[in-house]
């Protein structure tokens, strides 16, 4: 055995550690705004100064700089470009899908809309390209990361310059946004059958969204862009935040700490926003323009026509600290805080409901059926899901029964 | 007048490398430290201090590292060490692992000499199984210095841990690899 395969070993065990975390860009996570600004100061004091070299030296410097280096060692590519990327209209196709000898698929892959990656590597590794399931490759391995963002259309990304750039191709490879200093991603939720819409960041630039083709939607720039856990999407400047619905349909511009109607619930609700912070806050407006809600919760879901369910805290996993509350078509809170930490309703008459607390190892979750006053229903359960014809089957202790209710 | 120009380039490269691992990174790194502190908030302080670490002190090392796979067990082990350290009693951990220092006495195996004995071993897998019933804190310090080649001091620094302490580790932890795939057959001490 050689001392590579020993090392490949070693490298095998330590990989195992964290095997279930998904690639960088099956990731679907908005980081705040508040770590966006504190990166983009790293990222700006790295490029400029302080961290590294002398501060305040111009680019013509490091042009000799590279210039010297290449002539007497190194090869060194310097590269003077805009940052702006490049959308032109689909005009010449080129034909990408040449099938290359030795690429190989990785069948097991999952790179969106039933695409598979492909590499030029046995060992699956390296440059990656996209290949249908029939086998056919539809982009060869040319990509530091690519996948599909809807039925022939793929953010692809390489380093140029030893920096990350981005574009938007289709399935013959045609950069319809060509590669820029920069990120692409899609910002909207699709799952209503909303076309996704694409977030192009350019590095030190700002933001605008696009549709597949790569053609602007809305004449807005921004700082910077995000999706909330509604579905909402925005972009924001200096002052403000503009809201966009899944569809990229205006809704509303928020100001820092004011509160906005957002869109209509349904004729006698109004959804309201507030922007304070860290984050955005919903609450619920009546007909009459009343605040019967205040803006101070994460998600607001109407239940029955005539409840609300609210929630402080994060929805990416139930935690101690969230708040759930239940209020009756006029506001007046009907459940008892600190009881549960989620409580989630669909199209059955009753919800579930959680509690977590912090056991001996680990968090331990409780979990009881309610109804639309938040009214326990049912014994407790270490866990409980709705099945078909909205049953509902609680686990205790590894069993699985089926819940009775008990009102 | 080439030293400093050289090392303008250096410093050019090494803006790069951070930009590349930044975007390469930033939601895997993420998702760790929320696995390990439960809180968006502070799992997103935690990697911005753990990039903050690479600027200052790790891109050195970073630029050696040529697999993709390294780099990428390199930098989520610092957000899960950095994410376990807040957590708990650190100066507890770093206190405990003294003492064990203490009761080590094996005389060391050169890491020629180591990496000679296991290509004689008996097959890939085996080294993986025996690899994989090493505890931990060996196994770490041995991939660290023998796969990403990191110093000991390095190591040491990088796994918060006093370098006496990596420096006996390491020297335990060849010589418990070797006694199990002796066991096996595979080697010969």
């Amino acid at each position: 055995m050689t001392r590579t395969e020993v090392l490949n070993a070693f490298r095998e065990v330590a990989s195992e550690e964290f095997a279930n975390i998904p690639n960088e860009e099956d990731i679907e996570y908005e980081f705040s705004e508040r770590f966006n600004k504190k990166m983009e100061k790293l990222l700006n004091k790295a490029e400029h100064n302080g961290i590294y070299g002398s501060a305040g030296l111009s680019k013509s410097i490091l042009a000799i700089a590279a210039a010297f280096a290449i002539i007497l060692t190194a090869v060194v590519l310097f590269t003077k470009g805009s940052n702006k990327p490049i959308i032109e209209p689909v005009t010449d196709i080129k034909d990408y899908t040449a099938h290359f000898a030795n690429v190989y698929i990785d069948q097991s892959s999952d790179a969106g809309f039933g695409y598979k990656y492909c590499y030029s590597s046995e060992s699956m590794s390296g440059d990656v390209g996209i290949a249908k399931e029939d086998g056919s490759i539809l982009l060869n391995p040319a990509y530091v990361s690519v996948y599909a963002v809807s039925e022939n259309r793929f953010i692809a990304r390489k380093f140029i310059d030893q920096s990350a750039h981005s574009a938007l191709v289709n399935e013959n490879g045609k950069e319809l946004i060509a590669f820029f200093r920069g990120e692409i991603r899609r910002i909207n939720n699709v799952s209503d059958g909303a076309e996704p819409i694409l977030s192009v960041e350019p590095f030190g630039g700002k933001a605008y969204f696009v549709d597949l083709n790569g053609q602007k939607i809305a004449d807005y720039e921004f700082n910077g862009t995000g999706f909330t856990e509604n579905g909402l999407i925005y972009g924001y400047t200096d002052t403000e935040y503009i809201m966009f619905d899944d569809y990229g349909n205006l809704l509303c511009t928020v100001e820092e700490g004011k509160t906005e109607e957002l869109y209509p619930i349904n004729d006698n609700y109004i959804m309201l926003i507030k922007h304070c912070g860290r984050s955005f806050k919903f609450g619920v407006g009546n007909s009459e323009g009343t605040e019967i809600i205040p803006c101070e919760y994460n998600k607001i879901q109407l239940i029955f026509n005539d409840r609300f369910v609210a929630r402080i805290g994060e929805a990416q996993s139930i935690e101690p600290n969230n708040i759930v509350r239940i209020f009756d078509k006029n506001g007046t809170q009907l459940s008892t805080d600190g009881e549960f930490n989620s409580v989630v309703f669909n199209e059955s008459e009753y919800g579930i409901a959680c509690k977590v607390e912090m056991g001996v190892i680990d968090l331990e979750t409780k979990c009881w059926l309610v109804n639309k006053d938040g009214k326990k229903v049912s014994y407790e359960y270490d866990s409980i899901q709705i099945k078909e014809n909205n049953e509902f089957f609680g686990v205790k202790n590894n069993t699985e029964t089926k819940i009775v209710v008990l009102e | 007048m080439l030293v400093f120009y050289l090392s303008l380039i250096d410093n050019e490269n090494d803006r790069n490398l951070f930009e590349r691992i930044y975007y390469s990174y930033r939601k895997q790194m993420f998702t760790v430290a929320l696995s390990v502190l439960g809180n968006k908030d502070d799992a997103e302080d935690l990697v911005h201090d753990v990039f903050c670490n690479v600027a200052e002190k790790y891109l050195p090392t970073l630029q050696n590292i040529k697999n993709e796979q390294d780099m990428k067990n390199y930098l989520l082990k610092a957000t899960k060490n950095s994410a376990l350290n807040k957590k708990r009693d650190t100066k507890h951990a770093i206190s405990l692992n003294e003492n064990e220092t203490i009761l080590n006495t094996e005389e060391d195996i050169s890491d020629n000499k180591f990496l000679d004995m296991i290509c004689n071993s008996l097959s890939y897998q085996e080294i993986v199984s025996a690899i994989k019933s090493l505890d931990k804190k060996y196994e770490e310090v041995i991939y660290l210095h023998f796969v990403v080649e990191m110093t000991i001091p390095e190591v040491a620094d990088y796994l918060n841990r006093n370098q006496n302490t990596v420096k006996k580790q390491l020297s335990r932890g060849k010589m418990i690899l070797l006694e199990k795939l002796s066991l096996n057959g595979g080697v010969k001490l």
